[in-house]
């Protein structure tokens, strides 16, 4: 066997893959050829050199970020309403919304005593029959790509509709939620607007603007979550 | 191997993989997270490495890392206990590599520096020996990574699957959708080109004195 021969099944060679022929052929000409013998040596150099290295060690975003994917995933696969804008368009996302009754703080002072509902539904047709029961909550999580914006419009849509008292900034130091508490007779408004600046799409305004019986005060929390 | 050790290694090696199926099916039934998270933990170091020093980005393999872990999680039920867990994994994170340096081509010069071929680096303090053994663990890491970033990503996938992570040229063929003739001639290539960049430093080594 000649050495140009030898050298190209070198590889299986060291794998133990060759036939039990050739195998034997390589063999004997190792014996004699020193040059050939070298070349398998600095092979299984190289290729121990590969096996010692330890794996490479997993930084800590890796599990930071695989969990934030995890608990989208959960979030998707549950169903719950989820609508997408076009990131380029630099509008914001619909996230979910979850209504539910919430023993708050200021609302407590803002209404008279009346039976409180502390149902917590998740879908939105059961929810809006207790709109006009007791407390009711309107959370909205908001997906944008662009916090400062999104922060801006917020700005704005407080300046226009709140109507809470000033414990309700306490729930500003949760960062990137915002509680703006809307009066009932202006909560179709309210919803207009959140539509003009894109937190809600133009086809799913109907489904908000169901309630004329709105007569007390709405607590709206909005949630901002950053995406890439 | 001794003969007991091989038992015991066998005994080992049966005990982890049935703590491995539990936790497979613990994630099939209830969608256990904690079952799921440690999962994750038997195999992260191998997926990330495969990826690293495939791709030759940290971030980038950060983040097939975590999509690789996300399609087990949301496909869990697919999988049936036929091959093993490793290497449906492995099959996934494969795939998922090819594709993303498909993207890298236009971008070439970007990646290229990732690549920076650095034998200053290497630890100076030992002057005999075979500088391969000698260096630090993180040098030899660092070392890996540049060398194989030299040789055609075909090539070095094909000697990461083999000589880093143990699959068989059979596995191999199937975890590349290639014959079994492509696996061999790549492997034997990519061993080559490999010997050659080694033999080079520690002829640069000897020549310079380090």
């Amino acid at each position: 066997m000649e050495c140009n021969e030898v050298k190209e099944m070198l590889s299986e060679y060291l794998d133990n893959r060759c036939s039990v022929i050739l195998r034997e052929r390589v063999s004997k000409h190792l014996l004699r050829c020193r040059k050939c013998s070298d070349e398998l040596n600095m092979l299984k150099n190289a290729v121990d050199f590969l096996k010692d290295v330890k794996d490479e060690e997993v930084p800590e975003k890796f599990y930071l970020g695989l969990n934030k994917k995890i608990e989208y995933a959960d979030l998707s696969a549950g169903g719950k309403l989820k609508i997408f804008f076009n990131l380029k368009n630099a509008s914001v996302a619909l996230g979910g919304i979850l209504l539910g009754v919430f023993l708050g703080m200021g609302i407590m002072t803002l209404l008279p005593k009346s039976s409180m509902n502390v149902a917590v539904k998740t879908e939105n047709n059961a929810a809006y029959n207790n709109i006009s029961s007791g407390e009711s909550v309107n959370r909205l999580v908001v997906k944008t790509s662009n916090i400062n914006s999104a922060n801006g419009k917020i700005d704005e849509l407080r300046k226009k509709f709140d109507v809470s008292s000033n414990s309700e900034d306490a729930l500003k130091i949760i960062p990137k939620r915002y509680v703006i508490v809307v009066n009932g007779s202006n909560y179709n408004d309210f919803m207009d607007e959140l539509n003009r600046i894109g937190f809600i799409k133009q086809e799913d305004l109907p489904m908000y603007n169901k309630n004329t019986r709105l007569t007390r005060p709405v607590r709206m929390e909005l949630e901002l979550e950053e995406i890439k | 191997m001794r003969e007991i050790d091989k038992k015991a290694y066998e005994v080992l090696k049966e005990a982890s993989l049935n703590y491995e199926k539990e936790l497979i099916r613990k994630v099939q039934k209830t969608r256990d997270k904690e079952a799921f998270y440690k999962l994750v933990k038997l195999y992260d170091g191998r997926v990330f490495s495969l990826a690293y020093r495939f791709l030759g980005n940290k971030e980038d393999a950060v983040e097939l890392a975590q999509d690789v872990f996300l399609r087990i999680y949301r496909k869990i039920n697919q999988y049936r206990f036929e091959a093993l867990f490793v290497f449906w994994l492995q099959r996934i994170t494969v795939n998922m590599c090819f594709n993303k340096i498909r993207t890298y081509k236009k971008d070439l010069l970007k990646r290229a520096a990732d690549f920076d071929y650095r034998v200053e680096t290497a630890d100076n303090s030992h002057e005999r020996g075979d500088p391969l053994f000698i260096m630090e663990e993180e040098e030899k890491k660092v070392f890996m990574r540049e060398c194989l970033g030299k040789l055609p990503p075909v090539y070095r996938m094909v000697v990461l699957l083999k000589d880093i992570e143990g699959f068989s040229y059979e596995e191999i063929a199937k975890l590349t959708k290639s014959s079994m003739g492509t696996v061999k001639s790549r492997l034997s290539r990519g061993r080559e080109e490999l010997k050659s960049i080694f033999c080079r430093l520690k002829k640069e080594v000897k020549e310079y004195g380090m």
